[in-house]
């Protein structure tokens, strides 16, 4: 990758992110870099500024800590960066500077919780409190608990089903996982896939569950396909 | 280094660097990886945040056919800056008095 492909990149993440005007700033900010570091130091930069998604995400996460807690966001990538037993864990990561990455389904969550969605937050709580119960000891009230917290998660499904499904098919192209011309199929029938995806949110079910449904909507997407018979 | 520098602590050093003389985007980042084991993309929202707050301020310069950009500390940000660094050595005097070092 060069910085020209780089600024293109940068600037496609951030697109529709942030006003024009700030996207602009943060494209001459590494513009200038680069033309500072020149040809023979731009490898070197590109290493140490990471993916232009990495740059997009530091950008957006701090837009949005502005808002919250701006000085927590900062102090957990430096503490990671000066702590030598966090440096070897991450030397150990094959991903070149990726490894304070999220996955984009975590990132796309976060999002959302950025932008002011604590009715998720509100039931994320909900089932801590139940934990919190189950672990003292009051069983009758944590279940109670739990059973709101279904029918709440049922409600959010009923209300975030299409998003949800979206959020979901975008999550996987990222990933390389699924091409986009089924992205539009999966936005319709693609709600098992985003109930699965709608409680692992909210830490309803593990990872691997989510993981077991996601495979079984991609089981029915290959039966459909042989019984077209690879007519697309 | 293992102790953390937070958001404030860079402020402070970025506005500190500032005080002696405007720099440009390349040799300010530069001089921070230098103190701070940071990159690029983590101290742009810095600057950034530091120039919203109106704290620095910056100013273009054509440069061999291009533009380079300098950074400048305001007087807001000089002002801050000196109640950072009153701060600062409260801060490393009553650490300094805990763990030794205070000479």
């Amino acid at each position: 990758m060069d910085h020209f492909l780089f600024l293109r990149l940068l600037e496609k993440e951030l697109h529709g992110k942030l006003p024009e005007i700030e996207i602009k700033e943060a494209l001459d900010y590494y513009r200038n870099l680069f033309d500072e570091a020149g040809a023979e130091g731009e490898a070197r930069l590109l290493h140490d500024i990471g993916t232009p998604q990495f740059a997009a995400s530091r950008i957006l996460k701090d837009q949005a800590a502005t808002n919250d807690d701006e000085s927590e966001a900062f102090e957990s990538e430096t503490w990671n960066k000066g702590n030598p037993d966090k440096q070897q864990a991450a030397a150990g990561n094959s991903r070149p500077s990726g490894d304070e990455q999220e996955p984009p389904c975590r990132q796309a969550v976060h999002e959302a919780e950025n932008r002011g969605y604590s009715f998720l937050k509100g039931i994320r709580m909900l089932r801590e409190t139940s934990i919190a119960f189950s672990q003292e000891g009051n069983h009758s009230k944590a279940i109670l608990i739990w059973i709101l917290f279904a029918l709440l998660c049922l409600l959010v499904f009923m209300i975030f089903r299409k998003s949800l499904a979206l959020l979901a098919s975008i999550s996987l192209i990222n990933r390389s996982l699924m091409s986009e011309s089924m992205l539009a199929e999966d936005i319709i029938n693609g709600y098992g896939l985003s109930l699965a995806i709608t409680l692992r949110i909210l830490g309803g079910v593990s990872f691997r569950l989510m993981i077991a449904a996601i495979l079984m909507r991609f089981g029915c997407w290959w039966i459909a396909l042989i019984c077209k018979g690879g007519a697309r | 280094m293992v102790f953390p520098v937070g958001s404030t602590l860079l402020d402070a050093c970025i506005l500190s660097m500032l005080s002696k003389g405007d720099t440009y985007g390349y040799v300010l980042t530069q001089q921070m990886k230098s103190i701070v084991d940071l990159s690029e993309s983590a101290l742009y929202p810095v600057l950034r945040r530091l120039q919203k707050n109106d704290y620095l301020d910056t100013y273009d310069i054509p440069f061999q056919g291009r533009i380079r950009r300098f950074y400048r500390i305001t007087e807001a940000g000089q002002t801050i800056l000196k109640y950072y660094q009153e701060q600062w050595l409260e801060y490393k005097t009553k650490i300094g008095d805990i763990i030794g070092g205070n000479t």
